[in-house]
């Protein structure tokens, strides 16, 4: 009856589900994995396995029967219960000692309010600063009676290392594409072939798939056309490609760019995977095999190297080194032109 | 839910625990009062996680039900209202209309489902005790209790039982610690010593003001105490109090009687020239006499004797003026004795006469 809604991790379910079975709770978790594959529904659901009222349906099987509908379960859903907390990174620069103390510890060394755990979910825990992450290991280390921290982060190597020697941790890994394709199928309504770049593009998370921008995957096929025609040799081509490129600096601008490159990425993976000989189900753009084909033709499996990297370090450029997106766009067009 | 009550005897009731519901929106269904009627009563309850405090108050129940209302929004509409007879009534959607001859009020509520789960202790597990028992005990401990967040074991009263009757209160910031024993008369139903925090503490002596016997009792995750129809619960801190016996020292090599009256002023006088963070005097003994001295560069120095009873020899030791004195000002008898070992043994102060209470100051380096 638990983990219902949330798909794929069997092993992860299976594995929590028996910690509570055996008692063997552990005082501090890491759930790591990349993002949106449902860390953090995992870790709510865990919260009300260890808290719920009906607590006897824990050792029925995992996937009969309806959600429980016991106060527990429900408050925690709603995300009112009041020893299930969490400490988020709220846009501000990252997640202080403050918040850590006032957040967690002050919460934690009280008795529970109405269950049986204090579940403490510091999402994005990779965001607490240092100091923050040296002020929590006391109570990491040794929490008290019945608490339960919850660490999720995609980065666990941007953790203290001393954070994680403290917690039990539990890798999640992306979904498979089977899975993925047929879930996001039946939350969106694009063409097969959209949806399969989609999934490619999205390693294996969901939410991140659900999250690609929509206008911009439905312009994919004109942009890889285009920049497939380009004749290095005419400007107006290479300044006309660049100005229809979303190069302002608002954050949808910046994700709608890097949604861009992404695109590129996988249709220069697409022409390698062509040159060195592997058949069409394994690419991501399958509807457009034969420009495709007629590009890998052309250009070198050197070339195409060399335009990758090109193109990972103009995203660099562009991302992390704030250069001027004008310039490094016309000078990766023309490189991949070439 | 639909009922009529007074408007004074509802707004008494509400002033009394509104106080509790947070400010900060943290959850919003915190800063509501629980409001149930049933039968010939109404409930209010409000929490801030940290303690809930509830109250009833009789009402004309016309039909029961529960739903939690903004408690400061509902206080200052109940106050203000003239008295007579308000109507209540849940009109749909969480909302509750309040009805006067002249005025009527609807204000958006959140489901009852919603409210943290008040726990509620059997009675057998209580047990009464007279309001100025407690509320002197408290006193006499709640000044040592430590403002540390990062010692949080010490950051609430120690409750213990002593014996069939005897309730022990100890409190320390690790400077200073205060122990109060009293004989409460009926039996103390407690098993393990607990750790009731500061401020669930402050809000029993709310409590303790309204009526002139309380019933308290431990849960396994609570305090509770029950006064005049009010309830108070205040979650336990989650950790072990440490050995105190360790620190109160049996046997001191030397001691003195002190008039507690004279030691106090004398030293309310001297510590106004000590510097405001450490507040330290020193304490020079000799026979006869204790001088109080405080020297500060920027401040100036003070002086003053105080003729005590003392036969051992001369010494010289430093103190926290202010330790000092939370001790003195409620430790209600007119003699105190002190006991000292050295400069750097803790000190001892109980009162002189039948009550049990010690105080132990470790003495500062000057």
């Amino acid at each position: 009856m638990f983990f219902k809604n949330i798909i794929g991790h069997e092993f992860q379910k299976k594995a929590l589900i028996r910690t509570v079975r055996e008692s063997r709770i552990s005082h501090a978790y890491l759930f790591f994995g990349p993002d949106g594959i449902g860390k953090r529904l995992i870790s709510v659901e865990f919260a009300k396995i260890l808290n719920c009222l009906r607590g006897e349906s824990i050792t029925e099987e995992v996937s009969k029967g309806e959600r429980c509908d016991c106060h527990s379960c429900k408050k925690i859903e709603k995300g009112i219960h009041p020893d299930v907390f969490f400490v988020e990174y709220k846009g501000i620069k990252n997640i202080r000692v403050d918040q850590i103390r006032e957040e967690v510890e002050e919460r934690l060394f009280l008795t529970p309010f109405e269950g049986r755990f204090k579940v403490a979910i510091v999402d994005e825990a990779e965001r607490m600063n240092p100091n923050a992450q040296n002020a929590f290991l006391k109570t990491l280390e040794e929490p008290p009676p019945d608490s339960v921290i919850i660490l999720i982060s995609s980065r666990p190597e941007a953790l203290l290392p001393t954070i994680r020697s403290r917690c039990q941790l539990l890798e999640f890994r992306g979904l498979s594409e089977e899975i993925m394709l047929k879930e996001f199928r039946k939350r969106t309504d694009l063409s097969p072939d959209e949806a399969w770049v989609a999934v490619k593009l999205s390693g294996g998370s969901l939410g991140k798939a659900l999250g690609l921008d929509k206008n911009v995957l439905s312009e994919r096929k004109e942009i890889i056309l285009k920049l497939s025609e380009i004749n290095p040799k005419y400007a107006s081509q290479v300044l006309g490609f660049v100005e229809s490129m979303p190069t302002g600096s608002s954050s949808e601008d910046l994700e709608k760019l890097m949604f861009v490159f992404e695109i590129i990425s996988a249709w220069l993976r697409d022409l390698v995977l062509i040159k060195i000989g592997f058949d069409e189900d394994h690419l991501s753009n399958r509807d457009l095999v034969s420009p495709i084909r007629k590009l890998a033709e052309k250009w070198s499996v050197d070339n195409i190297l060399d335009k990758m990297k090109f193109l990972e370090n103009a995203w660099y450029a562009v991302f992390r080194m704030n250069a001027n997106k004008q310039i490094v766009l016309e000078n990766l067009v023309l490189k991949i032109a070439e | 839910m639909k009922f009529k009550v007074e408007a004074m005897n509802l707004s008494e009731r509400l002033g009394l625990i509104q106080g509790i519901a947070e400010r900060r929106a943290t959850m919003p269904v915190l800063s509501h009062v629980l409001v149930s009627s049933s039968k010939d009563k109404l409930e209010l309850s409000v929490t801030d996680l940290e303690t809930a405090m509830s109250a009833s108050c009789g009402a004309a129940v016309l039909k029961e039900g529960s739903l939690a209302i903004p408690a400061r929004k509902l206080y200052e509409i109940v106050k203000e209202l003239p008295q007579g007879e308000i109507e209540f009534e849940a009109i749909g959607n969480h909302w509750v209309q309040l009805r006067t001859p002249s005025a009527t009020f609807k204000i958006a509520g959140l489901p009852s489902e919603d409210f943290p789960a008040i726990p509620e202790l059997s009675s057998e597990h209580l047990f009464s005790v007279e309001s100025s028992v407690i509320d002197d005990m408290i006193t006499k401990t709640i000044f040592a209790v430590s403002p540390d967040d990062l010692r949080r074991n010490l950051a609430g009263i120690y409750f213990q039982k002593t014996g069939k009757h005897n309730l022990r209160l100890v409190a320390t910031d690790g400077h200073r610690l205060s122990f109060v024993e009293r004989d409460v008369k009926s039996e103390v139903k407690l098993g393990r010593g607990v750790v009731v925090p500061k401020k669930g503490v402050a809000e029993l002596r709310k409590i303790v003001k309204i009526a002139e016997n309380i019933s308290i009792g431990f849960g396994k995750n609570f305090f509770i105490a029950e006064g005049d129809g009010t309830i108070l619960i205040v979650r336990l801190i989650d950790a072990e109090f440490p050995d105190y016996n360790q620190v109160i020292p049996e046997v001191t090599k030397s001691s003195f009687h002190v008039k507690q009256g004279e030691f106090l002023s004398a030293l309310r006088r001297v510590s106004i020239l000590s510097s405001d963070k450490t507040k330290s005097v020193k304490v020079t003994l000799n026979k006869g006499e204790m001088t109080l001295v405080s020297v500060s560069p920027e401040l100036g120095e003070a002086k003053e004797v105080v003729p005590i009873e003392f036969t051992g020899d001369s010494i010289e030791l430093g103190f926290n003026a202010r330790y000092l004195m939370d001790v003195l000002e409620v430790i209600g008898e007119e003699t105190v004795h002190m006991g000292i070992t050295d400069e750097l043994s803790p000190a001892v102060i109980k009162p002189v006469g039948e009550q049990v209470y010690i105080s132990v100051i470790m003495p500062m380096r000057v």
